[in-house]
Parts: C-alpha cells; sequence; structure tokens
C-alpha cells in the first residue's frame, strides 16, 4: 500500500489495527469454539484478515492465492471434515484437555518472547523498505528461479491426493 | 616238591568249587576227591618211601620273612608222626567224602559242602605237616574256621548257627594259650621249629611247666577235654559226615597230635603231665557217665568222643607218646565208622532219638552189621582194634600214674562198652516204636565206606599188637618194651568190657531192672545231675556270659545315648544352623534383590507414566523442552 | 506501510501463539488441523513481512509463502484422510481417546 498522507495516514493505522485485531479475533474462536462449526467460521475470519493484512504489505498477489487456496479449499475441506465427522455440538464435551494451562504458560512465554525480541531489535527506517514487487515480476520468478522447488511441490500435491484417497478408502 | 602238593591239592579243590562249584552240579565232589585222593596217594607213597628207605624224613623248608637280623623259617615235615596222621586224615577223610555224596544230595548248597571239606583238608594237612609252631598254629586256626562254617552249615537253623558260634568262640579260649606258648617259645628262645625240641625245652628253663601248660589248654579247646569241652555236644547239630570227620576221626585229634608233637617240652616237667592227667580223666569219666544217660544217637556218640579224647590225653600223660597217638588212630576208624553208621540210621528214620527207633537190624542189615562191628571194637574185645590200643594205654598208665588213674580207666571202660551196647540194643534190636516210618537201606555210596570202614575198625589195632610184631611202634621209631603185669590187665580190660555188655543186654535187650526200686529213688538226683551233663553250660553261661552280655548292653546304650547323642546333637545344630541361614537367605538375600527388582519396577513404572500414548502430551514435552533450553543457552534462566 | 514492521511481526507472533495454544489442548482432532493452519499462516506472515526488508529482490518472501501455501494445502488433505480413517474405526475424533501408543 503506498504511503498514505494526511488524513488517510490515521485511517490506514486504525483500519489496520482492526483487521489485526479481527485476525487474533478469529485465531482465538477457532481455538476456543465449542461448536466446530463456529470454530471453522473463527478460522475462516482468521485467513480472511491474514489475506488483508498480505495486502496491508503490498503482496496482493499472495493475498489473491491465500483467499483461494486457504479460504476456498483448505477451509472448505475443513468444514466438510467437520461435517463428516459428528458430535460436533456435544456440550458435555470439554474443549481443552488438561493441558490447557501448562499450553497456555508455554504459549504465553512464545510468545511473549517473540514479542519482545521485536521490540528490541533495531527496526531500519521505514524509508528502507523495498519497494513492492510488480506482478509480472512475481510470475517470471515462478517460471525461472523457483521453478524446480514448484514442480516439486506439484508432486507433492499429486502424492498427498493419491495418499489421501488410499487413507480415507472405504474397506 | 611233593610235600607241598599233599595240603595243596585240596586247597585247589577248594577254590575251583567254591567260585564255580554250583555249575558242577551234582559233580562237584569229583572234584574234591580227586583231589584227595591225589594228597591220599602221595601220602601212600611217601610212608612207603619212609618204609624202605633209611633216608631221614622229607624235609621242605624256605624262608618265608626275614625282619631285622631274624628270619622266619616255614617248612613241612614228613617224618613217621605226620605221615601216620596224613594217612588217617586222607584215607578216612576220603571215605567220609563219599559217604556225603549220599547223605548230602539233596542239600542246596551241595557244593559248597564238599568246597569247605576240601579247605578243612588243606587246613588239617598243613598243620600235621608243619614244621614249626607258626605254620601249625595257622593250620590249627584255619581247622578252627572250617569247623566253625562246617558245624553251622544249615545255618537257618538257630541252634546250628549257636552251636557253630559256641565252638568258634570256646576253642578260641584255649587258642589263646597256644598262641600265648608260641609267642612265650619266640621270645624265650627264637626257636619255633620242631625239629630240636628238647633243646627249646632246655632254653625255656623256668617257663618251660608253664609253656607246657599253655600248649595243653590249647589242645584242650580243640580236643574238648574239660573245662572246654562244651563245644563238641553241640557241634553234633552240623551234619553227620561233619560229625564224623571233624569231631570225631581228625579235628578233635588235632590236640592230642599237638601234645604228642610237642613231647619233649612235657617231658622234663611232671606237672604239666600231671595236669595233662587230670584233666583228661576228669573229661573221661564225666563224658563216659553222661553217655550214659543220651537219648539222641549223635549226643551218644559226641559224648563217647569226648571220653575216648580223655583216654588219649591220659595216655599221653604217661610221658610217651605212642599210646595216645595209637589210640587216635584206632578211634579214628571206629568212631568215624559209628558215626556214618548213625547218619544212614537218621538218614532212614529221619529223626535222632533212639527211644524211638528199633529192630532196625532187618530193613538196614549192613549198617546194623558194620556198627555193631564200630561198637565191639570200641568197647575193647579183643582182636578188634579198641582193645590193643586200650592196652598199651593201660600198660603206660600203670607205669607212670598213681592207682586211681588206672581205677578210674577201668571204669570208664566198662561204661563206655555199657553205652555204647545200650545204644545198639535201642537203635537195631527189639521191636520197632515208630510203626509209621518205613526205614531202608541206605544206597552204596553210603554203606559202602561204612564196610570199609569197618574193616579197619577190626583190623588197625592189629597193626600195634604182637601179631605183626608191633610193625606201628616200629614205624613210629619206638622201642617196644616187655610188658610186665600186661597179662593180668588185659584179662581185667576184657572182663570189665564184658559185664558192660552183659549189664546193657540185661537192662535194655531183657528189660530188667538192674536196680531195687529204692535205690533207684535214692539215686535219681545223681541221674539228673549226669543227664543234665553236670550242668557245665548253665554254669559257664550263669558266671561268663550273662555278665558280658550285661556289659555290651551296657555299652550298646552308652553308644546309642552319649554317641550318637552326641551325632545328633551336632545334626541338630547343623539342622538349627541350615534353618537360620535360611531365613537369612530368605529376609534379606532374596529381600535384597526382590527389593532391587521391585525398585527397578517401581522406577520403570514412574517412567512409564511418561508414556501416554497422546502426541499432545509429546509436543508439549518437546517444546516447552526447548523452551527452556533456549532459556538456559541465552542465559535468561540458570 | 501505515504501521511499523514490528507491528505485523508481532501479529504474527500472536497468530503462533494462540495457533501453538490450540495445538497443544484441543481435544477435536479438526481443531488441531485448524491451530496447524493458524501456525502456518504466522509463518507466511512474518515470511512476507521479513522480506520487505531483504536484500534482494524483495520477492524471495512471496515465494516461500506460496509454496508453504502448497505444502499447507497438502498436509491438510492428509491429514483429514486421516481423521476420516481414524473416526471410521474408532468413532471418535477427540484426540485423548486415541492412545494405542500408550506404553
Amino acid at each position: 500500500m503506498p504511503d498514505a498522507i494526511g488524513p488517510f495516514d490515521l485511517a490506514a493505522k486504525a483500519a489496520f489495527y482492526a483487521v489485526a485485531a479481527g485476525t487474533l479475533a478469529g485465531a482465538w474462536f477457532a481455538v476456543s469454539a465449542r461448536n466446530l462449526f463456529r470454530a471453522a467460521l473463527g478460522l475462516a475470519l482468521a485467513l480472511f484478515g491474514v489475506a488483508a493484512l498480505y495486502l496491508f504489505l503490498e503482496a496482493e498477489f499472495l493475498a489473491v492465492t491465500q483467499l483461494l487456496v486457504y479460504v476456498g479449499a483448505i477451509l472448505t475441506l475443513l468444514v466438510f471434515g467437520v461435517m463428516l465427522t459428528a458430535r460436533i455440538a456435544d456440550p458435555s464435551v470439554a474443549r481443552w484437555n488438561r493441558q490447557a494451562a501448562g499450553a497456555s504458560v508455554l504459549a504465553a512465554v512464545i510468545g511473549g518472547g517473540l514479542v519482545w525480541a521485536y521490540l528490541q531489535t533495531p527496526w531500519p527506517a521505514e524509508t528502507a523498505l523495498a519497494p513492492p514487487v510488480p506482478l509480472p515480476a512475481i510470475g517470471r520468478m515462478i517460471v525461472s528461479g523457483y521453478l524446480l522447488p514448484f514442480e516439486l511441490l506439484s508432486l507433492l500435491l499429486l502424492g498427498a491426493l493419491v495418499g489421501a484417497l488410499y487413507v480415507a478408502r472405504k474397506e | 616238591m611233593k610235600l607241598a602238593l599233599i595240603p595243596l591239592f585240596p586247597l585247589l579243590s577248594f577254590a575251583i568249587l567254591i567260585l564255580f562249584g554250583r555249575r558242577f552240579g551234582k559233580f562237584a565232589p569229583a572234584v574234591s576227591l580227586a583231589a584227595l585222593a591225589g594228597s591220599l596217594a602221595l601220602s601212600i607213597h611217601l610212608f612207603l618211601s619212609l618204609l624202605s628207605s633209611s633216608l631221614p624224613a622229607p624235609h621242605l623248608s624256605f624262608t618265608w620273612l626275614s625282619f631285622g637280623g631274624q628270619s622266619l623259617r616255614m617248612g613241612l615235615l614228613a617224618d613217621p608222626l605226620s605221615i601216620t596222621m596224613c594217612l588217617v586224615i586222607t584215607g578216612i577223610g576220603w571215605l567220609i567224602m563219599l559217604y556225603s555224596i549220599g547223605y548230602m544230595h539233596s542239600d542246596p548248597r551241595f557244593s559248597r559242602f564238599f568246597a569247605y571239606l576240601s579247605l578243612f583238608f588243606c587246613a588239617m594237612l598243613t598243620l600235621v605237616l608243619a614244621d614249626n609252631f607258626i605254620l601249625l598254629y595257622i593250620g590249627w586256626e584255619l581247622v578252627g574256621l572250617c569247623s566253625y562254617l562246617l558245624i553251622s552249615f544249615w545255618f537257618e537253623k538257630e541252634a546250628a548257627a549257636n552251636a557253630g558260634k559256641k565252638a568258634f568262640l570256646t576253642t578260641r579260649v584255649g587258642d589263646l594259650g597256644l598262641l600265648a606258648a608260641i609267642l612265650l617259645i619266640a621270645k624265650l628262645t627264637g626257636n619255633l621249629s620242631f625239629t630240636d625240641l628238647s633243646a627249646t625245652a632246655a632254653a625255656l628253663g623256668r617257663w618251660a611247666p608253664v609253656v607246657a601248660v599253655l600248649i595243653f589248654w590249647g589242645a584242650a579247646g580243640k580236643s574238648a577235654q574239660f573245662p572246654l569241652h562244651v563245644w563238641l555236644p553241640d557241634a553234633m547239630e552240623g551234619p553227620t559226615p561233619v560229625s564224623a570227620l571233624i569231631h570225631a576221626a581228625t579235628m578233635v585229634a588235632a590236640g592230642v597230635y599237638l601234645v604228642a608233637r610237642t613231647m619233649p617240652l612235657f617231658l622234663p616237667n611232671p606237672d604239666a603231665l600231671l595236669v595233662v592227667a587230670v584233666l583228661g580223666i576228669i573229661t573221661s569219666f564225666f563224658a563216659a557217665t553222661v553217655a550214659c544217660t543220651q537219648t539222641d544217637l549223635k549226643k551218644v556218640l559226641a559224648y563217647s568222643t569226648l571220653s575216648q579224647l580223655g583216654l588219649m590225653m591220659v595216655g599221653l600223660a604217661s610221658g610217651e607218646p605212642f599210646p595216645g597217638m595209637f589210640h587216635l588212630v584206632t578211634h579214628a576208624w571206629f568212631k568215624a565208622l559209628l558215626f556214618l553208621g548213625a547218619g544212614s540210621v537218621i538218614h532212614a528214620v529221619h529223626h535222632q532219638e533212639i527211644t524211638r527207633m528199633g529192630g532196625l537190624w532187618r530193613p538196614m542189615p549192613v549198617t546194623a552189621a558194620t556198627f555193631i562191628l564200630g561198637s565191639v571194637a570200641m568197647a575193647g574185645i579183643p582182636p578188634l582194634s579198641g582193645f590193643w590200643s586200650k592196652e598199651e594205654i593201660l600198660v603206660a598208665i600203670s607205669h607212670s600214674l598213681p592207682a586211681p588213674f588206672l581205677a578210674l580207666v577201668f571204669a570208664v571202660s566198662g561204661m563206655t562198652a555199657f553205652y555204647i551196647s545200650r545204644a545198639v540194643i535201642l537203635t537195631f534190636f527189639g521191636s520197632p516204636k515208630d510203626s509209621h516210618s518205613h526205614p531202608h537201606e541206605s544206597p552204596w555210596v553210603m554203606t559202602g565206606p561204612l564196610v570199609v570202614l569197618s574193616v579197619g575198625a577190626v583190623g588197625v589195632g592189629l597193626l600195634g599188637s604182637r601179631w605183626t610184631g608191633h610193625a606201628f611202634q616200629h614205624f613210629l621209631g619206638i622201642q617196644t618194651q616187655a610188658h610186665e603185669g600186661g597179662h593180668t590187665l588185659q584179662q581185667i580190660s576184657i572182663a570189665v568190657a564184658g559185664t558192660g555188655i552183659l549189664l546193657a543186654l540185661a537192662r535194655y535187650g531183657f528189660g530188667w531192672q538192674l536196680l531195687p526200686v529204692f535205690a533207684r529213688r535214692a539215686l535219681s538226683p545223681f541221674y539228673r545231675l549226669i543227664a543234665g551233663k553236670y550242668f557245665v553250660d548253665e554254669l559257664y553261661d550263669a558266671l561268663l556270659i550273662r555278665p558280658v552280655q550285661t556289659l555290651a548292653r551296657k555299652a550298646f546304650s552308652f553308644d546309642a545315648k552319649v554317641v550318637d547323642g552326641a551325632v545328633n546333637g551336632a545334626g541338630s545344630a547343623g539342622l538349627a544352623a541350615s534353618r537360620a541361614k535360611r531365613w537369612i537367605d530368605e529376609h534379606w538375600v532374596d529381600g535384597a534383590v526382590n527389593g532391587l527388582g521391585i525398585t527397578v519396577g517401581r522406577v520403570g513404572a514412574a517412567f512409564r507414566q511418561l508414556q501416554t500414548g497422546l502426541v499432545q502430551n509429546y509436543l508439549m514435552i518437546a517444546f516447552g523442552s526447548a523452551v527452556v533450553l533456549f532459556l538456559l543457552w541465552k542465559g535468561i534462566l540458570r | 506501510m501505515p504501521v511499523p514492521l514490528p507491528h505485523v511481526l508481532i501479529v504474527s507472533a500472536g497468530l503462533f501463539a494462540i495457533g501453538f495454544f490450540g495445538v497443544l489442548t484441543r481435544r477435536n482432532t479438526i481443531g488441531i488441523l485448524m491451530s496447524i493452519e493458524l501456525i502456518l499462516n504466522s509463518a507466511n506472515l512474518n515470511l512476507v513481512a521479513f522480506s520487505r526488508i531483504w536484500k534482494g529482490t524483495g520477492a524471495e518472501g512471496q515465494m516461500a509463502a506460496l509454496l508453504v501455501i502448497g505444502i499447507a494445502a497438502a498436509g491438510a488433505v492428509v491429514g483429514l484422510a486421516l481423521v476420516l480413517a481414524i473416526f471410521r474405526h474408532r468413532n471418535t475424533i477427540a484426540a485423548d481417546e486415541i492412545r494405542l501408543l500408550k506404553g
């Protein structure tokens, strides 16, 4: 996103923080909702939020790809899974297992540690940020420098497909 | 040397029969008969060579041991005395062995009998051929062993086993005397050989009478003189051929032979000779009285043997060996005959009580005839053998011993004639008391020897009489003296014998009571005393046997309580110690081992809780550890 | 960029923490998968944010993020297939009820 000037600057900041908050809220829902469908929706919110954050970072292609793949495919898949496995709204089933306390401590430590590390680091000034990469450049990178990884990725996806079919077959 | 073969043939026979006898079955006697025949042949050969040549007697001698500076020589001497004994032993022995084939034919231990007989012959021949005290003693002991084995041959009978024990132990008491004498001779003179006994006697000095009496004590044991006579009547438990051979003809004669052989030791000591005479006459008289009361045929003959042996001893006590030896030879013939005849009767009627017999001369003529011949010979009726030998004894006694001895010997002669005629009449004549038995004559293996023996019983005596020019005396190298007063003695002797026979005939043949009733009643306590054998056995039992048994019982209880108590105590202590160890082992050792195992188990169980199977747990631990490690690394967490 | 870079990074850290918490605590297996997606997304966000200050073409981060998205898809597919298989056998998808590895 180009540097906002004037009154858009504040609005941009506010928008960013709102998106960030929404992302984190959605993530929290995904983790804590008893009803799995609601958890899936929370995940969707989080994924949307991440896509928006990509836009803030001026990575448009990635934002769209995120939406297409993550939200459109993976989330759909997860929802299918949720639907296929019953007991999605059993109130007696606990959400979290007994590790909740320890895990929260650990997550706090890790998160806190990371945050603290980020705050301590001397970041370069905003003017030192690299310019956004135009889309054609990304396309060219895909088919030249990063060709091998993407071909391997397609093989991986093929293997995952076959494997998933085998694992999930009806006996 | 051929001499050694005489005892060695029977020894070989013993070895073969004791090891392989069973396999020979009923041919076992062939081995022993052949061996003994060999000894007999050799004895005859030696006898003939002694007769014909004037060479000194064959003598085989070798050094057996050397120790210190001394050496022990052993050897065999075949002088006339020894050869006489050899002929008697092998000749009569062979006939008895032949007889045994018939007598023992159904016995399960058939071959062993002949093995023992062979061993006996080996021992007896060694004894008589020995040229020194040691070898004689060896034979002496072996003969005692064989006697024991043969008396208790039917050891399943308790009486037989006890009789064997009694014989062995009683003769052992006598053997101690002989051993003491041998040791004294060895210590005092160092010369144990028979070749120069008068020098030995001189060398013994003061001890000579003691040694002589000790030797006689040994002879008294073997020849059953008072007070060591108690075993001979009991020895009748053995098979009759054994009684004939050992306890009539040969072994009991060993004592007589010993005294005759060692006569030079006795001659300088009149006191020793007196001891011999006194014990001999006591034995002879009392045994004769008991023989008159016995109802068991073999017991009659046993006491008769005792009495005759006493006579032999008395004869020897005169200082001359010849009368005793002569009577030994004649007695061997007729006593063996009488015993074998008794055996034949017993074989036919299956019991031994003369009061249940009678009229046996009809079914058993050969036995009856030979038995009667033997009886007449023993009674001392001329011209049968017993008369001649008894006459010699009478003459010798009349020269050297006081008159009472002569009177007693006449009394004994009378009683001898009486009791043997009594036995003959009750056994063979009169009416049969037992109508159930059907006796028959014995087979030829038994009657043959009877016939041969009767020839000897009749004729042997003549060898010493003037009809043959006193051939026997010449053979033994003895001068014959003119017998003054001999005629009188002969007449008295015949008269006494005849009286005895007539009395027996009257009392038992015709059934007359010889004494009035009051006399019989008055004398009945004496009768009981005599019939009870003077209760000598009972006396020994009370004085000697019971104390020893009590001592043995006390020693046993000491052993059982104290010694076994100590041993058991040690055992219990060991047991307690092992129980304590077990407790320690179970509680501490096993406790430690088990505790270790339990501890490991518990530690493992504790660690097992890490394996929850929940992946989220694993993730938590992994990440938590990574964070902790990171913090440690960074120094934030120390 | 309306905000300084660290703020983006803080958001990604928060996403990571939440997703981490969810992986460790969610009982539902599909919930765990969702939490994994959150973590992957936070990683992607980090990549893209740092690519802006990377001395290069400035798009390396985006390339990496693309690859991660593809991989995440593959992972989600296989994971769901596994969940379905387990659900058919054990009729449950609660992670703490599947303890075959318990020792």
